[in-house]
């Protein structure tokens, strides 16, 4: 038997036994630890694929199919999850188009993706949880202003908006963008 | 503007999750006049840092700068957690988290 056969043999057995223990009753958890270049990344998306056609069959209407893929480093998880979505992508038409959906702007979109058969929406903590000189998209920023606005009152988060302070410098002065907040 | 934009897009739901993110949250400061340098409420130390970020001392500027990027960080911790909590996935995929500290 060639390499290439015995591989698919061991990948298809991995994906089986992970869909069987996602899918039962039991923990619902499973480390999949194998060497580098086994295709973990492979056997992944063939399970995404196989969970996403029982939730399709079980549930139907009921939202899309929702992953969230963590992940340590921005540049893997790009080029990761485009490959967990494509067995999706080739069955549904409605599968998210987009490479890759920002946890943190979920309930900015929401409502739109509710739309959709599937969609994975990507958290790095290395960017996304790291406190230190990181300040985030233009839309993460806009979302919090607004969040800030409901809880704070919009008198505060327009005074925390005015020349020298600290959201003005958040939003970011360079693109002359503050003066889109400068009336919530 | 930006009100009316995010009033049709975000859940009362999301929003209740946000905010017990944001209430419950601290953050570790740098000392400055208005602060000690100690683990403080996200919530209170906002409004001291945009009056200490208006009008910064010199002798602090450095530190306040890393108080404003904590704040900041801190901020958009709590809507990855809120997120978190909200969207409840089909499935979470941890992928090369030998390579991070934080998961």
């Amino acid at each position: 038997m060639s390499n290439s056969k015995r591989e698919i043999q061991f990948q298809k057995a991995a994906v089986d036994r992970i869909v069987e223990a996602l899918h039962g009753k039991g923990s619902r958890r499973f480390l999949l630890a194998d060497e580098v270049g086994l295709g973990k990344t492979i056997i992944a998306a063939e399970v995404v694929a196989k969970l996403f056609n029982h939730r399709r069959t079980e549930k139907k209407g009921s939202g899309p199919f929702k992953i969230v893929y963590l992940c340590s480093s921005g540049l893997v998880s790009s080029q990761n999850a485009e490959r967990l979505i494509a067995p999706i992508k080739a069955q549904s038409k409605k599968a998210d188009k987009s490479q890759l959906k920002r946890l943190t702007l979920y309930a900015n979109e929401a409502k739109n993706d509710s739309k959709l058969d599937a969609v994975v929406y990507g958290f790095t903590p290395g960017t996304s949880m790291t406190i230190g000189g990181r300040t985030g998209t233009m839309d993460e920023r806009k979302l919090l202003l607004y969040l800030l606005g409901r809880t704070r009152g919009w008198h505060e988060v327009e005074q925390g908006v005015g020349e020298n302070s600290l959201l003005a410098r958040w939003i970011g002065e360079q693109n002359g963008s503050r003066k889109h907040y400068q009336k919530c | 503007m930006l009100k009316s934009q995010f009033d049709r897009q975000i859940e009362s739901r999301y929003l209740k999750a946000w905010q017990s993110c944001y209430r419950n949250a601290k953050v570790e400061l740098h000392p400055t006049p208005k602060h000690k340098g100690a683990k403080v409420d996200l919530s209170k130390s906002i409004c001291a840092s945009v009056d200490e970020f208006a009008n910064p001392k010199a002798a602090y500027r450095e530190n306040i700068k890393k108080n404003c990027n904590a704040i900041i960080g801190k901020l958009r911790e709590t809507l990855a957690i809120a997120s978190l909590e909200f969207i409840n996935p089909d499935l979470i995929v941890l992928d090369e988290f030998q390579n991070s500290n934080t998961f």
